[in-house]
């Protein structure tokens, strides 16, 4: 037998294809990127701990964080579509454990434009760490699309349940969310930075 | 046959071949579940976080939310410091100390004020950080597992919490200092065990 004969059905037996930022295989560009923000952690979280920190200062914080995270989120999508590439992981726990730490001891922000600030921080670096791998011009883009509007929509949620928060019950639970956020943050940096 | 070993391994390679993912969702799912056991595993630490939780409520407003808040976050600076490779000594048996010691706060009844509770629970909780700083694994996501600890923790607490809500009958307040006798029990048996 001809081992070279084999090689086509050792390909077509290759049952999935290597995909470096497909969270769930199937679904496709746009809804894969869609999910995208809820299955990286480090995204989820700096999406979490950003909606908290906003919605527990109110509706003015909302509003400065909203505008500063949209054009940093396509800022950054933007960025990604050209290949721009920084591991950003660590950067983005930074900021979600120090947001986590204002929402813990319930702190306001001294001004208002670090909202903003912060939104938009959250949002490039979100950005950037959202380039899909592989596949055609479309389906990068779908799926930067898909990012986009998901993470959005998360921050946006997050944001609007903490700010409707007026239970004193309902206020401490957002503390203690801040709370671990922070912790499991600051333990990961610690992680990176400390263990060989 | 020889001639045949080198293309059946080669499709045996491709037939069991999995994918390449960056960011796994079962990884993360794995992570999540194994960081969100590891709390739970560990008698010690259960009976000090339940604890915690049932001196909270037995303290009431504010250390009933204030010491589940400082708990976390002294806990992550325990973490950094066994990360770190900080030597801090005698952990076991301070976590061991932890659980006897609130335990026989919630037997007592004693009502300490807020600043000294909340240094006693910090103090336990950077020994319990430090244990779990010291033992994190190299999972395949580490903010998946230390969100997963992190919150069983903060459950635990929770739950502590909730059975503490009972003081505010008389049998439930019994009942919540007979449980702090239990911990405490289980305290010195966890302090022999690390002695």
């Amino acid at each position: 037998m001809n081992p070279g004969r084999l090689w086509l059905p050792c390909l077509a037996a290759a049952p999935l294809p290597a995909m470096a930022h497909g969270p769930v295989a199937g679904i496709g560009a746009f809804y894969s990127g869609l999910l995208h923000p809820l299955m990286v952690p480090a995204h989820l979280l700096a999406l979490v701990m950003l909606g908290l920190l906003v919605g527990q200062a109110g509706m003015t914080a909302m509003r400065r964080g909203y505008a500063g995270f949209l054009p940093g989120l396509v800022l950054g999508l933007g960025l990604a579509v050209f290949d721009w590439y920084w591991p950003l992981e660590l950067p983005l726990l930074l900021l979600s454990a120090s947001a986590g730490l204002v929402v813990a001891l319930q702190w306001r922000l001294p001004a208002a434009a670090l909202y903003t600030l912060a939104g938009a921080a959250a949002g490039l670096m979100i950005g950037i760490d959202s380039g899909p791998d592989g596949g055609t011009r479309g389906q990068r883009l779908g799926a930067l699309l898909g990012t986009g509007l998901g993470a959005f929509a998360c921050l946006l949620l997050v944001g609007d349940l903490a700010e409707r928060t007026r239970r004193h019950w309902q206020r401490v639970l957002l503390r203690v969310l801040g709370s671990w956020g922070a912790a499991a943050a600051l333990l990961v940096l610690a992680l990176a930075e400390l263990r060989p | 046959m020889h001639r045949l070993l080198a293309p059946l391994a080669l499709l045996q390679l491709a037939v069991f071949a999995t994918p390449v993912l960056a960011h796994s969702s079962v990884d993360i799912g794995g992570g999540f579940a194994a960081g969100l056991m590891h709390p739970v595993l560990g008698w010690d630490h259960v009976a000090a976080m339940v604890a915690v939780g049932l001196w909270g409520a037995f303290l009431g407003n504010p250390a009933l939310w204030l010491l589940p808040v400082i708990f976390p976050l002294v806990m992550a600076v325990g973490g950094v410091l066994g990360l770190a490779g900080v030597a801090l000594p005698a952990v076991e048996i301070g976590i061991a100390v932890s659980a006897l010691v609130l335990g026989i706060l919630i037997l007592l009844a004693v009502r300490l004020p807020l600043w000294l509770a909340g240094m006693i629970v910090g103090a336990f909780a950077i020994f319990h950080g430090h244990a779990h700083g010291t033992e994190l694994p190299h999972a395949a996501s580490h903010l998946a597992y230390s969100l997963g600890f992190v919150i069983s923790t903060g459950l635990l607490h929770l739950a502590g919490i909730a059975f503490g809500l009972l003081t505010a009958s008389h049998l439930g307040r019994q009942l919540v200092r007979g449980l702090g006798g239990v911990i405490a029990a289980a305290g010195t048996l966890f302090l022999i065990q690390a002695l």
